[in-house]
């Protein structure tokens, strides 16, 4: 299952990494605010780092969904050449 | 005069703001792994680098899932006020709303899922003991530090040691808790008592959401039933965790149970 010609898994870790702390900076609260919603905007203000941390929450949200994309079509993909090379040997 | 007042004059001030989250637990996220790059560089490993990474992934997307739907699920009567008026999807893609516990189920969750799918056998959980614990207690500063703007704070108390979160009442630091708690869990798991594969992470995970059954007393957090959605999820993964460890107490069949083989990769 674990590719060694491509990291994979540690692709994703660092994606879903990437997620988490952009979820916990409020990035989404600038976008909202733009449109006016959010209450959390109004409590603390929207700062700098909001649209910061809204494009770090959109890249690694976007790698996360491409990168377990691509390790399941890699691994699908793999078992199925590995089963043709045992057909192969048979 | 008020007896409360002494107590009020004696609280610790605590200079919060929500920026400090964020901050704390990305250190959070890197101060655990630095523990566990450490850890596994001085300790080995009861598996290969490409399957601890693939271990690695499974914990984390698990943990993003759980932490976030568990996180959301919490604050109840929110989602069903969102789901009223429509604005449910606003909700969803809010930030914040994460919980540890949510996180850890999720993790753990994942994990076995993806072990099975790949066929390895050992287990893999010791590793993230110490990690976890330092990790989370480096975010609960940052829960501290947020004040109130964070869900995580204490309920009022008259106790010396309370805390001013800003708005003048004194409250229990119960982040400063749980930093104590788990200090004393790492130095309890950390000896170096020979112990079956997996043993020390099922005794942390047991005693941290046993830990949080009983702290969450003092949050004030929505109910359901006497206990708030979090003390559910405890209870509902000590019950797994009972089972699993019924699954693989010592004489069952699991040919990992007692092996020494680790690697060491630097």
């Amino acid at each position: 299952m674990t590719d060694k010609r491509f990291p994979f898994p540690k692709l994703v870790v660092v994606m879903a990494v990437g997620l988490l702390v952009g979820a916990g900076l409020c990035g989404l609260d600038f976008a909202l605010a733009a449109h006016g919603i959010g209450k959390s905007t109004q409590e603390f203000g929207v700062g700098p780092l909001d649209g910061l941390s809204l494009a770090v929450m959109v890249f690694s949200a976007a790698g996360l969904g491409l990168s377990l994309a691509a390790w399941l079509l890699a691994a699908i993909f793999r078992g199925m050449r590995s089963e043709d090379k045992s057909d192969g040997q048979q | 005069m008020n007896p409360c007042d002494r107590y009020t004059i004696a609280m610790i001030p605590i200079g919060s703001h929500p920026a400090w989250h964020p901050v704390m637990e990305t250190l959070a996220y890197a101060s655990g792994f630095a523990v566990f790059r450490w850890l596994r560089g001085r300790q080995g490993d009861v598996v290969d680098e490409p399957q601890r990474w693939t271990v690695l992934a499974a914990a984390t997307v698990g943990a993003l899932i759980g932490s976030r739907l568990l996180g959301i699920a919490e604050q109840w009567p929110t989602v069903i006020e969102a789901w009223r008026s429509g604005r449910l999807l606003e909700l969803l893609l809010s930030p914040g709303g994460k919980t540890i516990v949510g996180g850890l189920l999720g993790g753990w969750l994942g994990v076995a899922a993806v072990k099975k799918l790949c066929g390895i056998r050992r287990r893999t959980g010791d590793l993230f003991v110490l990690p976890l614990c330092v990790g989370i207690a480096v975010g609960r500063v940052g829960c501290l530090l947020a004040g109130l703007a964070d869900d995580t704070y204490g309920k009022p108390t008259t106790l010396p040691w309370a805390v001013n979160l800003g708005d003048g009442v004194g409250r229990h630091p119960v982040q400063v808790y749980e930093i104590l708690f788990l200090t004393l869990v790492g130095i309890v798991v950390s000896r170096r008592a020979k112990l079956p594969e997996g043993t020390r992470f099922r005794i942390f995970l047991g005693s941290y959401l046993s830990w949080r059954i009983v702290i969450d007393f003092w949050k004030p957090q929505p109910l359901i039933g006497g206990m708030n959605l979090i003390q559910w999820s405890c209870l509902a993964g000590i019950l797994l965790l009972v089972l699993d460890v019924i699954r693989l107490r010592p004489g069952a069949s699991h040919d990992s149970q007692y092996s020494e083989r680790r690697v060491y990769d630097r």
